[in-house]
């Protein structure tokens, strides 16, 4: 008997508090309907700030991931494996001395895609005219194909062999610094790993252009095989690079490549390897968000303003709810209700609007024309300005607006409930 | 009428207290905001070209026709005295600087890089554009035998060197034979002008024209003007006295420093558009309900003989007494904040390697500029009356007896 009454009432308890709560959305419904001012700036507000916000972290994380994808790809690589040291002193004292021993490591482990060994030194070019101090790598060309954007840049003649000897690919502003074209001499002087002088005479087989300016202005490349005979660096390589098969989870990756490899060695992915670039991007990022965060302030107080107004033309109907027998709590609930619901639609459509703009601009980016002339200095490789679609960024964008939203009510509900019941009723 | 009009809408603003600060907080914190980013942002860029000004380009700079081409010694200044002589004789020019410079291969006894060697006057160079305050290690000095050498900090860094280091310079001399020269490194300097401070090796112009077997040369000459207005007239002057040679100003020189400073004045009116058509919408919420609320006593008012322009004005003094405190506050605010920027300054020395990768000081001052609170005037001002359109709209079109008689609104 006695379960059974507890039950009936539990069940009529349940069934007021839900009554409640339906009355209470109800109520807010209605609110929303006849306050059609408030509800529409609200909306158009929430909707307008979601779609720019959205767009414009698009905008800005796309160029930034653009940038830095540019810089990976289109020589550093996903990771590398050098000796421990080599990153702060890039010099032939920090060499791997037995590249055939992480030859070996790397063929084995499953997560790596592609590898190669480079030997980077840098060397005087000169020809006739000019004399230019240049990074010169040793690659090997054709597992370089697949690790770097070296092949598919080439803008004059070929692009080198695994035979090639004293062939020299070179980057155009180089090319242009030297006055060379395809089928020149240069005369490459340096010193091998021994510390003595490394001489030879080389011929341009092909020029490239990757957009990147520093790059093109400063590197040359040339078959490994080759360079080892004159700078004395067989099986020894200045640091591997490397494509993982899912490139995403970098750090992760990198961490269980490093567990592979004896102590002396290091593994270091594209975020330690370009940390000034990241460093940059970070600091790129925290101003973007200062900016932005002035507008939403304001954003924020005239949707505060707009509650504010419209909740304080409702003063008398609110102490009447009171003294209805509504609660302070139950005003809440029916304020924060309104502004839930505005909410709600608005940011929805936000999301809507602003990831369908992003996700568009993704597939077809914005294209200024000149802009990779203008900022070449700044590592700008192409007109192409691409947004990023990103639904993690979208939520985190979308949430920001819809917290503000819900922020923005309570201080008007706070000070509506500070009213009595008559002093309310009697409200001019 | 109109100080009735005045003495009423500032009444009325403190009638509802809370309403009106949320709007002057609005307008205040806002303003304050924008004027913190404009003068931070033109800071940035001030700081950039006046480095890149005192470090290398001076407001103009002479180069032989072809150097910035094709940069080798067949295109030099020379011979120097004429020029010399005739800079002399110009007016305006406060200071000017001779160097001569060749691209080559600087290497240590482990390492090397590409480079470009500078041969340039310490004193020359500290009254062009203090170049001493740019050391950061060992000395402004060439050593006593005048045979020692300044570096870049991004250089040094690359070759791990210090200050008493030995490297050797290889390059070509004016007679395309490969040569090399070896110094001691006595000083290093950081300028935050990136091709200095990752490239350049400074040496006395004696050594350097030893070095390139060359007399009476230079590549490049820096020029000094203090006064801005003076620059293009200069310019002129020195191009009229030297066809042969490209007399070019900094803003030629490095045209995307004039465009970043173009930017950011976009950036800044964009900027202040948005947040104060939005704030607009704000002013706006408040100045239609203060309106609505009292349209019965606007009606009385009205009705009794009251003339529609003193009750204009009384809506439009109310929006601008909003807009005036707001804008002061924001002003104020906005001032405190770019006078702690512009002398104690913004440290971001955690994020000095990417800063400096675009040129950036670690360290920012913020400009402080008269227009800045000019242009913020004039947004708030502009708000401010686009607000109480829509509200005087609805005043206009009112029947003052009906609303009396409660049949309208």
């Amino acid at each position: 008997m006695m379960p059974k009454l507890t039950l009936l009432i539990l069940q009529n308890m349940h069934s007021s508090v839900t009554q409640g709560k339906k009355m209470i959305f109800s109520l807010a419904f209605k609110n929303i309907l006849k306050s059609k001012g408030r509800s529409v700036t609200t909306i158009l507000l929430s909707t307008i700030t979601t779609i720019f916000f959205i767009a414009y972290v698009g905008l800005t994380e796309g160029s930034r991931h653009q940038l830095i994808k540019n810089s990976v790809e289109i020589y550093t690589g996903y990771a590398h494996v050098n000796l421990k040291g080599y990153r702060e002193d890039s010099g032939y004292d920090n060499l791997i001395e037995n590249a055939g021993l992480i030859d070996k490591i790397l063929t084995k482990d499953p997560s790596i895609s592609h590898y190669a060994p480079r030997f980077e030194t840098y060397t005087l070019l000169s020809t006739k005219e000019k004399s230019v101090g240049s990074l010169v790598a040793g690659i090997i060309p054709s597992r370089e194909k697949s690790l770097s954007k070296l092949q598919s840049s080439l803008l004059k003649g070929d692009y080198l062999d695994d035979s090639d000897s004293n062939a020299i690919y070179l980057g155009s502003e180089l090319a242009k610094r030297l006055k060379v074209d395809v089928g020149s001499e240069i005369a490459m002087v340096g010193s091998s790993i021994d510390y003595s002088i490394a001489a030879d005479l080389l011929t341009v087989k092909g020029i490239f252009k990757t957009g990147l300016f520093e790059f093109d202005a400063q590197s040359a490349f040339v078959n490994k095989s080759y360079l080892d005979t004159i700078m004395l660096s067989d099986n020894k390589a200045s640091y591997f690079t490397l494509y993982f098969y899912d490139n995403a989870p970098i750090d992760k990756a990198t961490k269980a490549l490093q567990s592979s490899l004896d102590a002396e060695y290091e593994a270091a992915n594209w975020k330690d390897l370009l940390s000034a670039l990241v460093q940059a991007m970070e600091v790129d990022r925290i101003f973007d968000y200062i900016s932005i965060s002035i507008f939403f302030m304001v954003i924020f107080f005239v949707i505060m303003i707009f509650s504010y107004v419209n909740i304080f033309t409702r003063v008398r109907e609110i102490g009447l709810l009171r003294a209805l027998g509504l609660t302070s709590k139950d005003i809440f609930m029916m304020l924060f209700a309104e502004i839930l619901l505005l909410a709600t639609f608005s940011v929805l459509i936000g999301i809507l609007i602003g990831s369908s703009v992003v996700y568009y601009y993704e597939l077809h980016p914005i294209v200024i024309p000149g802009i990779a002339e203008t900022y070449k200095d700044y590592g700008i490789v192409s007109d192409e300005l691409p947004m990023r679609f990103d639904l993690f960024t979208i939520a985190w964008n979308a949430l920001t607006i819809f917290v503000f939203n819900l922020a923005a009510i309570v201080y008007p509900i706070i000070k509506i409930n500070k009213f009595k019941v008559v002093e309310a009723m009697r409200y001019v | 009428m109109f100080e009735i009009a005045k003495h009423l809408a500032w009444l009325t603003l403190w009638r509802r207290k809370t309403r009106s600060m949320m709007v002057i907080i609005m307008i205040g914190l806002s303003l304050g905001g924008l004027l913190s980013i404009q003068g931070l942002y033109d800071g940035m860029v001030t700081h950039m070209i006046n480095t890149t000004i005192r470090s290398d380009s001076g407001e103009i700079s002479l180069y032989a026709k072809g150097y910035r081409l094709e940069k080798s010694l067949d295109h030099r200044l020379t011979p120097l005295l004429h020029i010399k002589k005739s800079l002399s004789c110009i007016e305006g020019i406060n200071a000017y600087a001779i160097r001569l410079q060749q691209e080559g291969l600087i290497a240590t006894a482990h390492k090397s890089r590409g480079a470009t060697l500078k041969g340039i006057s310490l004193k020359k160079e500290r009254e062009f554009g203090q170049f001493d305050t740019f050391v950061t290690k060992g000395t402004y000095s060439f050593g006593k035998n005048g045979k020692e050498a300044l570096i870049g900090s991004g250089l040094a860094d690359k070759l791990n060197l210090s200050v008493g280091s030995r490297v050797v310079f290889t390059a070509q001399d004016a007679s395309d034979e490969i040569n090399a020269i070896s110094f001691r490194i006595s000083g290093i300097f950081k300028t935050a002008n990136k091709s200095l401070d990752e490239n350049a090796v400074f040496v006395s112009m004696e050594k350097m024209e030893r070095f390139l077997s060359l007399r009476e040369s230079a590549t490049q000459i820096g020029l000094r003007i203090n006064e801005t207005d003076q620059i293009a007239k200069i310019q002129k002057a020195l191009q009229r006295s030297f066809p042969d040679i490209k007399v070019l100003r900094w803003d030629e020189l490095y045209p995307l420093l004039i465009q970043m400073q173009d930017i950011m004045k976009v950036f800044n009116w964009v900027s202040y558009a948005i947040v104060f058509t939005v704030a607009a919408l704000g002013i706006f919420g408040v100045m239609l309900v203060s309106v609505l609320e009292r349209i019965r006593e606007f009606s009385i008012m009205l009705a009794i003989g009251t003339p529609y322009i003193m009750v204009r004005d009384q809506i439009i003094m109310e929006a601008v007494f909003l807009g005036i405190i707001g804008y002061i506050a924001g002003a104020v605010l906005g001032w405190l904040a770019l006078l702690y920027m512009s002398t104690a300054g913004v440290d971001l020395r955690s994020f000095e390697a990417g800063l400096e990768m675009y040129g950036y000081s670690a360290i920012m001052y913020a400009d402080i500029r008269l227009y800045y609170f000019l242009q913020a005037f004039f947004a708030v001002f502009f708000a401010t009356l686009l607000s109480v359109i829509w509200p005087l709209r609805v005043l206009k079109k009112i029947k003052p007896i009906l609303i009396i008689q409660g049949k309208m609104l």
